[in-house]
């Protein structure tokens, strides 16, 4: 296990630098970010983009900026915010509770809501609870994210008055924004387990557990969605990905203080230091994750941690 | 993964036959709903000037916020009401529509164009190569899709064409994945030991024997990812850093509704109602023509 620790650590550190890298030189090299940072703004002199190029660290050649780029970010050092006026790490760090707040919440939603559902339809197939179902997943897997959220909070925030509208604070803030992206999630993992659990259900196993004359509830539970799970925890690791990826527009549609409302106010501000340090950031997060869940599969499955 | 040896009980209780199956899958869900919607959103996107009632960027700030005809105030001729411009709503709709469509289509097939190659010499030539080639694969598929198009979009510029360019871009590993799969095991058929050994070029056999038979999955996979790239053009578009005003595109529309949402309900509703609808019918397509084209991968994947 401590080997399989370790070389997964190196490799994970490997992917932070790639991923920092790549985005070192692509901010720099596809365009121009003193042009972009004014290309909103009307007449700028040469003298004001030289003092904003320097300010930026972008007047030295490339090699030493990349140098000095990995050397301060190494001492957690991303360089300093000239939209926000502060330094960029410090602010990306302070936001992130708020982000896996919502993120966590938001899994915790499609593993509950998506076993149920997939449960229920696999147990009645082909019948109308089935195919409800298979709609609802479908139609989960389809509706965008920022048009839910907005109808939502038409109907639960403005109308019936039942929730706020935007930011964070005790629980009642949490459950608008994590509903909604939760939903392409859930849809996932009930399809998916839909699919398994029948699968599962078809075994021999299943039938011997049902001779025993086990009660049906333990049947399901312990003998069919313990086996039927695994494919549908794998996809929740791959969905991490894209639930940071949503949680770029949910946290813009509910002010929601995270990570992903400030790297699109970022990038909307044309705020290049705030930018790179989020696509850093973004990029340790799914490495942090992945890694996560390679050590828990390895605790669950000692072939892996062999092989 | 493999696809030969015995054939699963599945597969023998139900006869594999295209025309044995037809009955049933003109008569599924995807049938029925999917294809049509998707025949009837590009028709409509192709011939947006003759199909919408009015022009679609024509203003008449008299008109402005009219409801959809139903309600009190509202007229037949622009059924879903108007924006904030007194534009027609439903007009403007229909040519997003365009922008999704155009969108979503091209960023397909460039992210196609870069990734079938990739995934072919990745999988063909194994070894040190196809590590290097799946391990950045790999990174890039677990980052941040939308953030990654965003980031995209702010170096590019916003703009129709280069929202393609960035999810073009920014999608083609989901086809190098795929393809590399299917290589993998194709290439350890005989058939391509027979074309090896009767002297075909690598080059050759790969695109000759092996680019045919991957073609199939990858329709299925274009088909769905189709409909995720029109959910992030619109994204793009909400955010503001996708198509820009004035052109039309469901994401946009809905940007402009959201500020009326508390007066006119129907302004960021009806854009929304649309890329739902167009999304569920590319989604139920390329489930479909997964039974249609290719039966097995049911199997394979389960």
């Amino acid at each position: 296990m401590q080997r399989y620790f370790f070389k997964r650590f190196i490799r994970a550190v490997i992917v932070v630098w790639l991923v920092a890298t790549t985005f070192f030189f692509a901010l720099r090299m596809i365009s121009d970010p003193v042009e972009l940072l004014f290309s909103q703004s009307g007449m700028v002199t040469p003298q004001e983009k030289q003092a904003m190029r320097e300010f930026l660290k972008l007047d030295s050649p490339i090699h030493i900026q990349y140098a000095d780029f990995l050397f301060s970010a190494v001492q957690g050092d991303m360089g300093h915010s000239f939209r926000f006026r502060q330094p960029a790490l410090p602010m990306l760090l302070g936001r992130l509770p708020a982000t896996l707040e919502l993120t966590f919440a938001a899994l915790a939603i499609a593993a509950v809501i998506g076993s149920i559902l997939g449960i229920v339809a696999a147990l009645k197939p082909h019948t109308l609870v089935d195919h409800f179902t298979i709609f609802l997943s479908l139609l989960g897997q389809s509706v965008p994210v920022f048009w839910l959220g907005i109808v939502l909070m038409l109907i639960f925030a403005v109308q019936l008055g039942w929730l706020p509208a935007t930011g964070r604070g005790d629980l009642s803030h949490l459950i608008l924004p994590a509903f909604c992206l939760s939903t392409y999630p859930t849809a996932s993992v009930a399809r998916l387990l839909r699919s398994s659990m029948m699968d599962v259900m078809s075994q021999d196993y299943i039938r011997t557990a049902r001779a025993k004359g086990l009660p049906e509830t333990v049947v399901v539970i312990r003998h069919g969605l313990r086996n039927a799970a695994i494919p549908a925890i794998t996809m929740l690791g791959l969905l991490l990905s894209r639930l940071l990826g949503g949680a770029v527009v949910v946290e813009t549609i509910f002010d929601w203080p995270g990570i992903g409302s400030l790297a699109y106010k970022a990038i909307s501000l044309r705020d290049f230091t705030m930018v790179q340090a989020a696509s850093v950031v973004f990029g340790v997060a799914v490495v942090v994750t992945n890694f996560v869940v390679d050590m828990i599969y390895a605790w669950i499955d000692p072939r892996i941690r062999y092989a | 993964m493999s696809r030969g040896g015995e054939p699963s009980p599945d597969m023998r209780r139900e006869p594999s036959g295209l025309s044995n199956r037809l009955p049933r899958l003109l008569r599924s869900p995807g049938a029925l709903f999917g294809v049509p919607v998707v025949l009837l959103v590009v028709m409509a996107a192709l011939f947006a000037q003759y199909v919408s009632p009015h022009d679609p960027f024509q203003q008449d700030l008299s008109l402005r916020l009219q409801p959809p005809f139903w309600e009190e105030g509202g007229e037949w001729s622009r059924p879903l009401g108007t924006d904030q411009f007194g534009r027609c709503l439903f007009s403007r709709i229909i040519l997003g529509g365009r922008a999704s469509i155009i969108v979503g289509v091209s960023a397909v097939l460039l992210s196609a164009l870069i990734g079938i190659p990739v995934g072919l010499v990745a999988g063909y030539s194994r070894g040190r190569v196809d590590e290097v080639i799946m391990a950045i694969a790999d990174v890039q598929y677990s980052f941040p899709f939308l953030f990654l198009a965003l980031v995209l979009s702010y170096l590019l510029g916003p703009s129709l064409h280069n929202t393609v360019l960035a999810l073009g871009f920014a999608g083609w590993v989901t086809y190098a994945r795929v393809t590399r799969g299917e290589v993998l095991s194709i290439r350890e058929r005989d058939y391509i030991l027979a074309a090896r050994a009767i002297g075909c070029s690598a080059a050759r056999t790969v695109v000759r024997h092996v680019l045919p038979q991957v073609v199939t999955p990858l329709i299925v996979v274009g088909t769905l990812q189709t409909a995720w790239m029109i959910v992030v053009e619109a994204s793009l578009s909400y955010l503001g850093m996708g198509v820009q005003p004035p052109t039309p595109s469901w994401g946009n529309i809905l940007a402009e509704g959201r500020l009326h949402m508390l007066n006119s309900w129907w302004y960021a509703t009806f854009p929304g109602i649309a890329i739902t609808i167009t999304v569920l019918g590319l989604n139920m397509m390329g489930d479909w023509l997964r039974d249609v084209l290719d039966p097995r991968s049911r199997l394979r994947s389960q």
